[in-house]
């Protein structure tokens, strides 16, 4: 804390030592300049009261840390533009909807050309043939041990969002280089990929490793 | 905030005591600038920015006591100087002992402190005082300026005024206390 009287002299000593600098100068002589255009537009800004804060040429770390973090955003997000984007889910009457990525949207489809089927399957799971195609849309297909299955459903992506349940957790993993969305429920997981023009749910027990399951979508292949 | 306290300044006063300083200390403020940062665009900077905190601050100076508003301008242009190259601050000159004798015949305005010989090396002190430390404590002690509003000007940190100007108070004690002895 300072008393009355140091701040009294204290004051004074930093006046007078203002008054000493500036009196410095009077004996330098006087400034002649053309100023810059900028410098003249400042000043006039300044008397009618439109100018702006004091510019800083400085610098701060902070500033400079927050400045990168930003621009690496911005990279980050032009590079994973789709990624990103498929974040965006609209919540309609309980359910998600995903926006699919322009690489899902690339190839669409009105019917099933190919039926897709799994080449890696649990020991002990054998299909249940034949599956009725249920329409040129929608094929499934079963495996079955014991009382346990394993389905592969196909139908035809064309386009638009992709509805997923609402009241499910749902969790995204990259397999082969595709967004694969899986929940689980009542032991099994629901395993849900846009590949090829067609939209890939596979529902197999979730006994089974993420890992496995990772193998199992990459052995889908057409039959 | 700030456009709010420009457009403060439709103040026909406010605008004739703004012209009248911009007339009165043009010269001496680009002579400072100069003087300092050795480059015109920079000095325009300094000075346009200087200019600039006192229109921000145009309610609260003092015209009627010309020592203080020399003062004032002379403390800003010093702190724009420091924002703008603060390695070309670092070696200011140290104020001559003549020129602190000079100024007491001029204006005896060290008739308050007893011993003459303790003011005059006490105002050299503060010459050596780090140029950051004499803005904070010239703002804060002379002229009222909040710790705030000291970090907006010298566009610091809050705790950085503060400790500039308790290290500065202690700096000055110690001067006292040496030159005392």
């Amino acid at each position: 804390m300072m008393t009355l009287k140091e701040k009294k002299l204290f004051s004074k000593l930093l006046l007078d030592s203002a008054l000493l600098e500036a009196r410095s100068f009077n004996e330098e002589p006087e400034v002649s300049l053309d100023h810059s255009p900028l410098y003249i537009a400042k000043i006039n800004g300044i008397f009618k009261g439109e100018n702006e804060k004091p510019r800083s040429l400085k610098l701060s770390p902070k500033v400079l840390l927050i400045a990168a973090i930003i621009i690496a955003l911005i990279i980050t997000a032009v590079a994973c533009a789709p990624i990103i984007r498929r974040f965006i889910v609209r919540f309609i009457d309980g359910n998600y909807e995903v926006i699919p990525t322009p690489e899902e949207n690339e190839v669409v489809r009105q019917r099933i050309d190919d039926i897709y089927t799994l080449t890696i399957i649990p020991d002990g799971f054998f299909e249940v043939e034949p599956q009725p195609v249920l329409s040129d849309m929608h094929t499934v297909r079963l495996w079955m041990k014991g009382e346990e299955n394993i389905v592969l459903a196909q139908s035809v992506w064309n386009g638009g969002a992709w509805n997923i349940d609402g009241e499910r957790t749902y969790t995204k993993i990259i397999c082969n280089g595709i967004d694969v969305y899986y929940s689980e429920e009542f032991g099994y997981y629901d395993v849900s990929w846009i590949y090829d023009g067609y939209l890939f749910t596979i529902t197999c027990p979730s006994s089974y490793e993420i890992s496995y399951i990772e193998r199992m979508i990459g052995g889908v292949k057409i039959k | 905030m700030l456009a709010l306290l420009l457009s403060a300044i439709d103040d026909p006063n406010d605008k004739l005591k703004l012209e009248n300083i911009y007339k009165k200390y043009y010269q001496m403020m680009f002579k400072m600038a100069m003087k300092r940062l050795g480059d015109v665009h920079y000095a325009e900077d300094a000075v346009s920015n200087a200019f600039m905190r006192i229109a921000l601050s145009i309610k609260r100076v003092e015209t009627d006591n010309e020592d203080r508003l020399t003062a004032f301008v002379c403390t800003l242009v010093k702190n724009e100087c420091i924002r703008i190259f603060p390695e070309k601050n670092r070696s200011d000159k140290l104020i001559d002992i003549e020129e602190i004798r000079s100024l007491r015949s001029q204006d005896d305005i060290s008739s308050e402190i007893e011993e003459k010989e303790v003011y005059e090396k006490a105002l050299f002190g503060i010459s050596r005082l780090p140029e950051e430390y004499t803005v904070a404590l010239r703002l804060y002690l002379v002229f009222g300026f909040s710790y705030g509003e000291i970090a907006e000007i010298t566009d610091s940190k809050l705790g950085t005024v503060k400790s500039r100007i308790k290290r500065g108070i202690e700096k000055m004690r110690s001067f006292l206390k040496e030159t005392k002895k």
